[in-house]
């Protein structure tokens, strides 16, 4: 598991769209009550807990166009039950907000299951505020011929 | 006086000297409790008999008897490598005999040492009779737990998750610094099986292993040498010592030497019932040698093994340290399904049972969400199940948690079990939801009737089904009351379906392995 002082932008794949998303500062989780980060062990995904109970779910895609594919198939496979469409939070959203949220922002899918509690859109913007914009890629040094 | 005589029957070598006699009439008398007489005499022979020709000084030291002093002192003498190292003088009491010990220490309180010491009695200046014993420190400073590829046994590593550590036969399962406690100077047990089970390759205690049910495990053990006992010796080598074990029996050379190795094999298989669960036994380890009155045990260790009886080796259809058996899970599942038959079907349909009714886990009647699961694109499952176990994510679960709980259980037992997916949007027969008291075909309320998937498990491609998630009605009508609950244990597929979904078309899709981690 990686360590909460890491910044998840700092481990994940480099992109040339600046629009996206680094992901969400790892630091700043345990501030908004996430407990027990856990990454998928292939993926960069990770899974926490609220203190109220909530899930919190955040996957962060290589590009918006993988994001939006991701966001159609998690639509599906996270809940068993059909979701309704949801509030127009984000780029694409799903689930009421009250017990159940899955937005799109950019490249970033966040959900929160608040299965014992009606707080699901709230913690989803919590989560949203710490996304990080990624930062541009330094140049790479330019090769110039000798004498 | 007729006792001197009995002590010099059945004593060993002796130096004739000459003395008091005493007729073969006595002897008569003694022996066969008759009045017979022969009218002949026979001398009484000083004389020292140890009780023990190997003894341990940590486990009492020496011991002998002195006999036939009748009318002179006697000086016994030990005498060991570097001369003399203990004396004691008996003056005749009246009885002729005496019983004596010394500790293996010197006048100093120190430790005389090991090996061959030979007791002398001499009276009036003459040695009167001569009698040897070896002092040994003979312990097991480690214990290997093996397999013989399945001829007999087969092993099945367990892991720890939390450690990212994995058994191996190339690692002990118990091992002692020292086979004595310096302190108190007592020799050492193998520590008893660890309560922690994140010991992985730490040797704080006795680990837990696992076998195939029907092994006979093999159990390697190594032999302490000069530098695992404060003796800085053991004097093995001045003896013929051999292990045994009560229900073990040596393979091979079962000679103790230092630092040499041994191995027992267990005579019955784990489980003579042919079942699953775990088996626990406390080995008697015994250091013995062949005495003058037959085999006589010098000491003995002792070595707590808990055992997990599994199936087979892991199932799982990924390889790698995760894709074993997880020490923590087999901890908690098999002293569930003890004793369910080892057959697949049979584990299978425990697992079931365990996770429906002993995991405290209840259906998300809110969303359907999983708590410890993702799916890749293609519905391939990933489990979070460290976190299961330590219930991070909470107890509401949805289909694809059971599913995975219920592959991941089966496959570390060594019944295979694939996850597999039933789809969608249709509306449900009668359930009863895990964790939930009620059967009803609307989980998650009146406007939440149905599924938009369900997950389920299979060893042939939905041929069969096993399910933790729900029990059906299995009555004539699934549909509606009353109900009969009908566990989801190895239910034919087609009948799985119609029993599940109401007046709708779903179909299975998505069969995969799925990850752990």
């Amino acid at each position: 598991m990686m360590t909460r002082c890491v910044v998840l932008w700092a481990l994940l794949s480099a992109s040339a769209q600046a629009q996206e998303w680094s992901g969400v500062s790892l630091e700043s989780l345990p501030e908004i009550g996430v407990e027990h980060l856990t990454k998928h062990i292939d993926r960069d995904l990770w899974r926490g807990a609220l203190a109220d109970g909530a899930l919190v779910r955040i996957e962060v895609l290589p590009s918006v166009e993988e994001a939006k594919r991701a966001f159609s198939f998690q639509s599906r496979a996270l809940t068993s039950r059909v979701v309704e469409p949801g509030p127009k939070v984000a780029d694409q959203a799903v689930g009421g907000g009250e017990d159940y949220l899955l937005i799109r922002d950019k490249n970033v899918l966040l959900s929160v299951n608040d299965a014992k509690g009606r707080n699901a859109a709230v913690h989803v913007e919590r989560l949203r505020s710490l996304l990080v914009i990624r930062a541009a890629a330094p140049e790479a040094p330019v090769l110039a011929p000798s004498g | 006086m007729w006792l001197w005589l009995l002590g010099c029957q059945t004593m060993g070598t002796l130096v004739p000297s000459s003395g008091p006699s005493v007729s073969d009439e006595t002897q008569s008398q003694t022996t066969n409790g008759s009045a017979t007489t022969t009218g002949t005499t026979a001398p009484i022979v000083p004389m020292v008999q140890v009780l023990a020709e190997v003894v341990d000084p940590l486990r009492g030291g020496m011991s002998w008897t002195v006999s036939g002093l009748t009318d002179a002192e006697g000086l016994l003498s030990i005498d060991g490598a570097d001369g003399t190292v203990y004396s004691q003088t008996y003056t005749p009491d009246g009885t002729g005999t005496v019983d004596g010990s010394w500790d293996g220490r010197l006048a100093d309180g120190e430790w005389a040492g090991l090996g061959l010491f030979t007791l002398r009695l001499t009276v009036n200046g003459q040695v009167a009779s001569e009698a040897s014993a070896s002092m040994v420190r003979a312990g097991l400073t480690a214990a290997y737990a093996e397999d013989d590829d399945g001829l007999t046994s087969r092993r099945v590593d367990l892991y720890w998750w939390e450690d990212g550590a994995r058994q191996s036969e190339g690692y002990p399962i118990s091992g002692l610094e020292q086979i004595e406690d310096a302190e108190t100077q007592t020799p050492l047990p193998f520590a008893p099986v660890s309560d922690e089970l994140r010991v992985a390759q730490n040797i704080q205690g006795t680990q837990r292993i696992a076998y195939t049910f029907d092994s006979r495990p093999l159990l390697t053990l190594e032999v302490g040498g000069p530098e695992d006992t404060f003796f800085g010796a053991t004097g093995l080598d001045a003896t013929t010592l051999r292990l045994e074990a009560d229900g073990w029996t040596v393979q091979g050379d079962a000679l103790l030497t230092e630092n040499g190795l041994v191995t027992l094999m267990r005579d019955a298989p784990l489980s003579l019932e042919g079942t699953v669960g775990v088996t626990e036994e406390l080995v008697t380890l015994s250091f013995v040698y062949d005495g003058k009155k037959g085999p006589e045990v010098v000491g003995t260790q002792t070595l707590p093994l808990t055992m997990y009886r599994v199936l087979g080796a892991p199932t799982f259809g990924h390889s790698g340290e995760r894709y074993t058996a997880w020490a923590e899970a087999l901890n908690e599942l098999l002293p569930f399904i003890e004793g369910t038959v080892a057959e697949h079907d049979a584990v299978a349909n425990a697992v079931v049972d365990y996770v429906y009714y002993e995991t405290g886990l209840e259906y998300d009647t809110r969303r359907g969400a999983s708590a410890y699961s993702d799916y890749d694109w293609g519905w391939d499952p990933h489990v979070y199940f460290s976190d299961f176990l330590q219930r991070r994510f909470g107890t509401t679960i949805n289909c694809t948690d059971a599913g995975n709980l219920v592959t991941t259980y089966a496959n570390m037992m060594g019944a295979e079990l694939r996850h597999l997916i039933i789809l969608e949007n249709f509306a449900l027969d009668e359930i009863k939801a895990i964790g939930i008291d009620d059967y009803t075909s609307c989980p998650f309320g009146p406007g939440g009737c149905g599924f938009s998937y369900h997950a389920v498990t299979t060893d042939d491609g939905g041929g069969t089904i096993w399910d933790a998630t729900l029990v059906l009605d299995g009555d004539d009508d699934p549909g509606s009351a009353p109900h009969e609950v009908m566990m989801v244990q190895a239910i034919d597929g087609e009948e799985y379906l119609n029993r599940l979904v109401r007046d709708d078309f779903a179909y299975y899709d998505y069969e995969n392995e799925g990850t752990i981690q």
